[in-house]
This record gives structure tokens, C-alpha cells and sequence, in this order.
């Protein structure tokens, strides 16, 4: 991404700025919506850690109804709307969902950009402090005009008003709630698309400052971008609107509230030019070759395949980037048509022609065509940059670092084939949970998963669990002579043990935080047997008295 | 090194002991090698010297096959629930790492353990070696497969073994042959993993090609930490003296295994064992 000097070109523009205040609460309630269709939707609560407390960062209508406001801690927050569900607030995974989204809109204008303000933050990595409202994607829909005219067969002079129709169409079927405003200046767009009372505002077409100001001078001073200690100043000697503001000296605004102030003012109403870090559209590296004649033979196949893949390759490497995933389709020949598409994902790019090689091959080997291929297309969509590393000029013995450079490059050679194989989903690695209850202290989570929610250390370490845990605990029939005693006998899987020895009660009391349902006392007590065979096992009782089996000495 | 590099005029220099490397002075380039490789061999050891000075090499040898019988089941005869001896295995590859550590400055090898029945609790892991922060300890190296199907298993297990870059794979497999045993034997020959296979103890019986295979079978303790009694089925190379012990696992701040003192005495505690049975 670069900024690009808008006031260096002439014309008059048109810019088009959706705000997407409720971005993070959409996603959320659109996994909630998947994970219980059927359960009447409740109102939405994201909360993230801040200073050592739980504290509310977004709400949805309902909960700020009931009285929720952002920063309110969760404990207050939950008393105030006590069926609300609460999510992860994870600033970093909304602005990848966001940037996302902004490359989907590259159908609309080739100069998409994320709001200044987040796109700072994000720099400054705060993006969980980044305000609600910057959470925005601005579109420089100058020039476009044409083309979306032709594009939606339209009769108007200026298809904006079609197009914004459009847009927010498309939004609104993505379930992504979005207001949209378009105005000649950066400044005026962002506001009205925050603070209009429409959802969708345009000012296209020739406007003088003048009648741009007019559009602006009934909204909040808030909609100027300014930071809230300045618009808590202005509340104070009375000002609120922008109307106000305009009308007194810049002169004196400057001196008593600072030049941002101005620059803002000035920003909007398009005497200051704006700059806006315009998202780079990449064009993917793509190869594609037809065959005179269609091809049958597997080693055919085999030579073209490599020989995209050398193409791709190639070309990837002038980019200075790496293949993440493969993309290969066979298109038939004869009536059928028989089209054969292959993804290849990798768990960790490389360029490695061999490495490539041996796991494209056996996919190759499967295809099979009726009447032969008649062309073979192989692209790279997603790839990654290539860091070089420096290779020491000697080797001292083993444990060098080339070795371990060459093991490393092994384990990824290693780990793409088990990937391409069996599935991302089934390679995974064990991380440590916030949670006292044996089952939940720890995870196995797929291998590429980014350690968001567990930590490879565990924070609080429990001593003596089994070493190996039940997927679930299992219920047993037992005997127990005294309550706090460990039983004397149990039944599990249909066999009866006879237990000799037997250690506990240590008590886990259940994790009430969590629940939603009315307290419950399930607190569980977990003893440590031996059998008559010398095998130990973890078994507990809850609170039901019920006995289970959790885990094994093995 | 480098390939382009093996035939250039500095490695011949090196080779002549003209040029020396600075960090060991004296010790040409060729000889450090050979030094390395010829002291170092990959072995996973007990630490226990009753078992070790058995063994070949001091310990369970890495690039061979070694097949565990988990006797220790639960459940009548309807439920398949061999389980695999995980606190031994867990500690035999906490002791690789350590061993590699010390006399190679680093680990970055992985552990692979193929089957949802292998999968040790991280907690296990994290006591068997070194600090859950470091990221060569046993559970930063370790890598939990469940491959669907016992074919995907049994190729999962061959690549595994197959890849330099794995120190030691465990997997659980029912109804081995001795074309596949051998199939796997030769692939951690070429890769130098060490191969744990987990097998039901009723295929003791069958051929095999393993290195060695054992027989683990809970045993009743007197204290209260688990024992276990070790079998030495087999040991190609060197026929060992002793072929059973019983061993017990402490849970202090590391796990750790030990010859329990009241049976340090095997030959009586095996007489006992007769008795008892």
C-alpha cells in the first residue's frame, strides 16, 4: 500500500465511504448464527482484556438498549443483559477481515483504501484501542462512471445512485450492516457515512464549497475526525454542530483548539488535500497452455504439470514470493468436457521444485481422462514473500547452523506432504488453556492456528493428572464404601475391578464463570485408584454422584 | 556443506590441513566430522544403567524400529484398548532430547505421535523435558497426527520415519506383517528416526522385523506412584543378561522412571511376581 496525493489530479471527484461501525459485531453474530440456527438470537457482547479486567468493546443494539456501553466491564455488562453472548474481541482478526472485504470491492474501483485512522493503528498495533468508527473503507470511484454505466445498463447521466443500490445490496446480502455516503472530499464522505441520518447519502456531482458546506453543517462535530478531548472543549463553550464551527474564524479556532482542528475543517470542505493508503490490487501469477493435440499419457501430464509449475515458479521468484497454495485445472477434450480441478494448500511455502514435485506427481497420477486434456492452467493464488537467508560459508560439524537451516527446510518438506495428504485439520499441536477443569486446561488445535486464545505454557500447572485423558469422561458404575473415601470396586467397559489402593479426594469446583444456566454445584472430586492388576486409574464423582473415568496411568 | 562448495579450492585447502577451522584449532575440517560422527549416536536411554549397559548402544537406538505390546489394557475382550506405555516413551524421548542437547548445542527435531490412542496430555510432556518455554522441550517438538483410516496411518508412519527432520515417531497399528514391519524398519534406517509401533499384545507371537520389542505390563505397587514390568522380547545384536525389569515412575517436578528399592533385588521381586501369580 502507498499513499496517493488526491489534489494532485484536477477533477472533480467522487468518493465514496462506507462506514462499518458494527464490522466486528457482524462476524461474530454470523458464526453465532451458523453455530445455533435454530436458538432465538441473542444480543452480542465483544469483550477483550484491559488493565487486569474484562471490559465491553463492542455492543449490539439490543444490549445498548438495555443500558451496555463500550468500556462498561463485562461483569456490569452482563448484569445489564444477562442472556447475552459473549465473544473474543480481537482487533487484528477484524482489520484481516476487513482488508478482506476491501479486496472484494476492487470490483467496484480500483483504488480501495482502509480508513487512515485504522490503518494507523493497526501500524502503531492498537488496533484494539481503534474507535468503533474507524472501522470504514473508502472507495475512489472517479472516472468509473462510465464503465458502471455501460456495466448496469443504466439511462442516468451519473449511475452513483444505481451503484450505491448496488453496493449496499451486496452488503446487506453478506449480512454486513454498512452505511455508504459519496461526496467529492475524504472528509465529508466520512462523515456522512458516519453521521448521516440516511443510510445511504450521495453528493455526487458538481458541488461549490459552499453547498458542501451546507451538507455538513447539521452533523456532530465528532463527524470531523477530531480526537473527543477537542469536541468535549468545543461542547463546552457550546458548539456542537459543524454549522457553528464554520461560522466563526479559523484564525481563532487555530489558536484556542489546535491546528488539527482546522486541518480537519479544511480537509472536509476540500481546501487541504487528504491522503488515503489505497490498498495494491496484485494480479496473480498465472499459466495456462493448450495442446495442439489432447494428451492421455500419464507422463504426459506429468511433464506439462512440471512445466507450469517451473513457469509459475519462475515467475513467483521475480515477484520474490513463494507458492502457499496450487491451483490446477485439466480442461478435456471431446463432447464431455470433463473438467479436473485440484487445490493444493501447503502448510508453509516454498520453492522447491523437487519438494513441489513429489507431492504435485501422485496427484497427477489420478487423473484420468476419457479423451484427453486439452489444456492445463496452473496458478499460485496465495503465496508469501520469500525472506533469503545468509548461508554460513563453513560448516562446523553437526548442530551448524546450515543443518539446522537444512533440517528446518526437511520438517516443512515434511509437514507439506502429511498437509496435502491427510488435511490441515488433522496435524495439530497441543496448547494450554485458561481453565482449571483437566479437560479444558488444554487443546489440541490445528498446527497453522495463530496461539490467540492458548498460551504454550500453561498458567496454572496441574500436578498429577494422568498422563493420558479420555476424549470424554466415561461414566462407570462403583461402590464407595464412606463419601470422601475412594471406591472399592467399579465396573468400566464391562469389566469389574477390584480396587486396593486409592488417594483423594482432591476437589475442582466447576467453572461458573461460563455457564449460562443457574448455578449448579457441580464441583468434582477426583481420586487415584488401583486396581487389583496394579493399573491406576483417575476417576471422579460429581455432584450428582455420579462416578466417571477420566484418564489413565499408561 | 554446501555442494558447490566441496570441490572448491578452500575445502581442498582444508582437506590438506592447510587452512584450519578457527573454533577448533589443530582439528582439521574432514577429522571434525568424523569426530562428531563417530562419538555421537542417537540413542533414546532410560537412564537407568540396569537397563542401558542391556541394550545396544546404552539405549532404544534411533533408525531402527522398536515394537511396544501394550499389555496394560482395560475392558473385556469386546473393547480394543491396548494402550500404549506413553509415561515410558514420553520419558525415553525426553531423554533424547536431553542427550541431543548436550552434545549437539541444539534439538530441532520433531516427535510425531500418529493415532488419537498416542496422544499423551500436554502436562506429561511438559514434565518429562525441559521448560514448556523453550521451544526444543519435548512438548514444543512434539506434533499429535490423527490420520482417518489405518491405511493413512500406516503411510503417515512410513513418511514420518522416512524424514530427517523427525527424531522419533509412535504409532499404534493392528495386524502388522513382517513385509510391512520391514518396509518400516528400512524407512527409519534411511530417515534415523527412532520408530516406536504400538502393537496389541496378542501379535507378540508374529515375526517381525523390529530392533527390539518389548512387553510393558502394569504391575501392583506398594507405593503410591505406577509400576510397570519391562520385557525384553528380543534385541537383535547383543543377547541381553537380563531381559525383565520392573520399573516405577516419580512425579516430583519431572517425571522421571526408577528401579523402585524394595525390588531393586529383581531376581527376588520376580520370584515374588511367580508367587503372587
Amino acid at each position: 500500500m502507498w499513499p496517493i496525493n488526491l489534489a494532485q489530479r484536477r477533477r472533480l471527484k467522487s468518493l465514496l465511504n462506507t462506514s462499518l461501525e458494527a464490522h466486528s459485531l457482524s462476524g461474530e453474530m454470523r458464526n453465532l448464527n451458523e453455530a445455533r440456527r435454530k436458538e432465538v438470537l441473542r444480543p452480542v457482547l465483544l469483550a477483550a482484556k484491559a488493565a487486569n479486567q474484562i471490559v465491553v468493546k463492542r455492543c449490539c443494539t439490543r444490549s445498548r438498549i438495555a443500558g451496555v456501553r463500550p468500556d462498561m466491564t463485562l461483569a456490569l455488562a452482563k448484569a445489564l443483559v444477562p442472556e447475552a453472548h459473549v465473544g473474543l474481541f480481537d482487533g487484528t482478526q477484524d482489520f484481516n477481515a476487513l482488508k478482506k472485504l476491501a479486496s472484494k470491492l476492487l470490483f467496484f474501483s480500483p483504488l480501495v483504501a482502509i480508513d487512515t485512522e485504522l490503518w494507523l493503528a493497526k501500524r502503531q498495533s492498537t488496533l484494539n484501542e481503534a474507535s468503533p468508527l474507524s472501522y470504514g473503507l473508502l472507495l475512489d470511484l472517479t472516472g468509473t462512471e462510465k464503465l458502471h454505466k455501460m456495466r448496469l445498463h443504466s439511462a442516468q447521466e451519473d449511475p452513483s445512485e444505481e451503484l450505491l443500490e448496488e453496493i449496499a445490496l451486496k452488503f446487506s446480502a453478506a449480512s454486513i450492516e454498512a452505511r455508504l455516503a459519496v461526496a467529492p472530499t475524504i472528509g465529508a464522505a466520512w462523515a456522512l457515512s458516519r453521521f448521516s441520518r440516511q443510510k445511504i447519502t450521495s453528493l455526487s456531482g458538481s458541488l461549490s464549497k459552499s453547498e458542501l458546506s451546507d451538507a455538513l453543517e447539521h452533523l456532530p462535530v465528532q463527524a470531523l475526525r477530531i480526537p473527543d478531548e477537542i469536541s468535549l472543549a468545543l461542547a463546552k463553550i457550546g458548539i456542537t454542530a459543524i454549522g457553528q464551527l464554520l461560522k466563526l474564524s479559523k484564525k481563532s479556532l487555530g489558536l484556542r483548539f489546535g491546528i488539527q482542528l482546522v486541518r480537519r475543517i479544511d480537509q472536509a470542505l476540500g481546501s487541504v488535500s487528504e491522503n488515503a493508503y489505497y490498498l495494491k490490487p496484485q494480479k496473480k501469477v498465472i499459466h495456462r497452455q493448450e495442446f495442439d493435440t489432447p494428451i492421455t499419457k500419464q507422463e504426459q501430464l506429468q511433464s506439462v504439470t512440471l512445466k507450469a509449475l517451473q513457469n509459475v515458479l519462475g515467475k513467483l521468484a521475480e515477484r520474490d514470493e513463494k507458492p502457499l497454495t496450487i491451483y490446477i485445472r485439466f480442461d478435456g477434450f471431446g463432447v464431455e468436457r470433463q473438467v479436473i480441478e485440484r487445490e493444493i494448500s501447503l502448510l508453509s511455502a516454498t520453492r522447491e521444485i523437487k519438494q513441489l514435485q513429489s507431492i504435485i506427481s501422485p496427484i497427477i497420477e489420478k487423473v484420468r481422462f476419457r479423451e484427453g486434456a486439452r489444456s492445463v492452467t496452473l496458478l499460485a493464488p496465495q503465496t508469501q514473500m520469500t525472506r533469503d537467508k545468509q548461508v554460513p560459508f563453513i560448516q562446523n560439524g553437526p548442530g551448524s547452523s546450515e543443518e539446522f537451516s537444512e533440517l528446518e527446510e526437511k520438517r516443512n518438506e515434511l509437514l507439506n506432504n502429511l498437509t496435502v495428504r491427510l488435511g490441515k485439520k488433522r496435524l495439530k499441536k497441543a496448547v494450554f488453556n485458561n481453565s482449571y477443569l483437566p479437560e479444558r486446561s488444554f487443546s489440541y488445535v490445528p498446527i497453522d492456528q495463530s496461539d490467540k486464545n492458548g498460551a504454550s505454557v500453561p498458567l496454572v500447572f496441574l500436578k498429577n493428572q494422568a498422563p493420558y485423558l479420555l476424549e470424554t469422561p466415561e461414566p462407570i458404575q462403583a461402590i464407595a464404601m464412606l463419601p470422601d473415601k475412594p471406591p472399592s470396586w467399579i465396573k468400566w467397559r464391562d469389566e469389574k475391578l477390584f480396587v486396593v489402593r486409592g488417594f483423594g479426594p482432591s476437589r475442582i469446583s466447576d467453572e461458573w464463570w461460563r455457564s449460562t444456566l443457574p448455578r449448579q454445584d457441580d464441583a468434582r472430586d477426583y481420586f487415584r485408584i488401583q486396581d487389583q492388576n496394579g493399573r491406576w486409574l483417575w476417576v471422579f464423582r460429581n455432584g450428582t454422584m455420579q462416578w466417571f473415568v477420566h484418564g489413565l496411568w499408561i | 556443506m554446501n555442494s558447490s562448495l566441496t570441490n572448491s579450492p578452500l575445502t581442498t585447502c582444508l582437506k590438506d590441513g592447510r587452512v584450519w577451522v578457527a573454533e577448533s584449532p589443530g582439528i582439521t575440517l574432514p577429522q571434525v566430522k568424523e569426530s562428531y560422527s563417530a562419538n555421537f549416536t542417537e540413542r533414546a536411554p532410560f537412564k537407568i544403567s540396569a537397563i542401558d549397559n542391556e541394550l545396544q548402544g546404552g539405549g532404544i537406538q534411533c533408525g531402527q524400529l522398536h515394537e511396544w505390546f501394550g499389555a496394560t489394557a482395560w475392558g473385556t475382550s469386546s473393547w480394543d484398548t491396548s494402550r500404549p506405555p506413553l509415561t515410558i516413551l514420553a520419558s525415553l524421548f525426553g531423554n533424547l532430547i536431553s542427550n541431543c542437547t548436550e552434545e549437539r548445542k541444539g534439538f530441532s527435531k520433531v516427535i510425531l505421535w500418529i493415532g488419537k490412542e498416542c496422544w499423551p496430555s500436554p502436562y506429561l510432556l511438559a514434565q518429562c523435558h525441559g521448560s514448556a518455554l523453550f521451544h526444543n522441550s519435548l512438548l514444543q517438538s512434539s506434533l499429535f497426527i490423527d490420520p482417518a483410516g489405518s491405511e493413512s496411518r500406516k503411510w503417515c508412519f512410513e513418511t514420518a520415519l522416512r524424514s530427517p527432520a523427525v527424531a522419533a515417531a509412535v504409532c499404534y497399528l493392528k495386524g502388522v506383517n513382517l513385509t510391512l514391519s520391514r518396509r518400516f524398519a528400512i524407512a527409519a534406517k534411511m530417515g534415523g528416526a527412532l520408530g516406536a509401533l504400538i502393537r496389541p499384545e496378542k501379535e507378540s507371537g508374529l515375526a517381525s522385523a523390529a530392533a527390539t520389542r518389548w512387553i510393558v505390563r502394569s504391575v501392583r505397587s506398594p507405593t503410591p506412584h505406577p509400576r510397570w514390568e519391562l520385557n525384553l522380547l528380543k534385541q537383535k545384536g547383543k543377547q541381553p543378561n537380563r531381559a525383565s525389569w520392573i520399573i516405577e515412575s516419580h512425579e516430583e517436578q519431572k517425571i522421571s522412571l526408577h528401579i523402585p528399592s524394595d525390588v531393586a533385588d529383581q531376581s527376588r521381586a520376580e520370584e515374588k511376581i511367580k508367587k503372587s501369580a
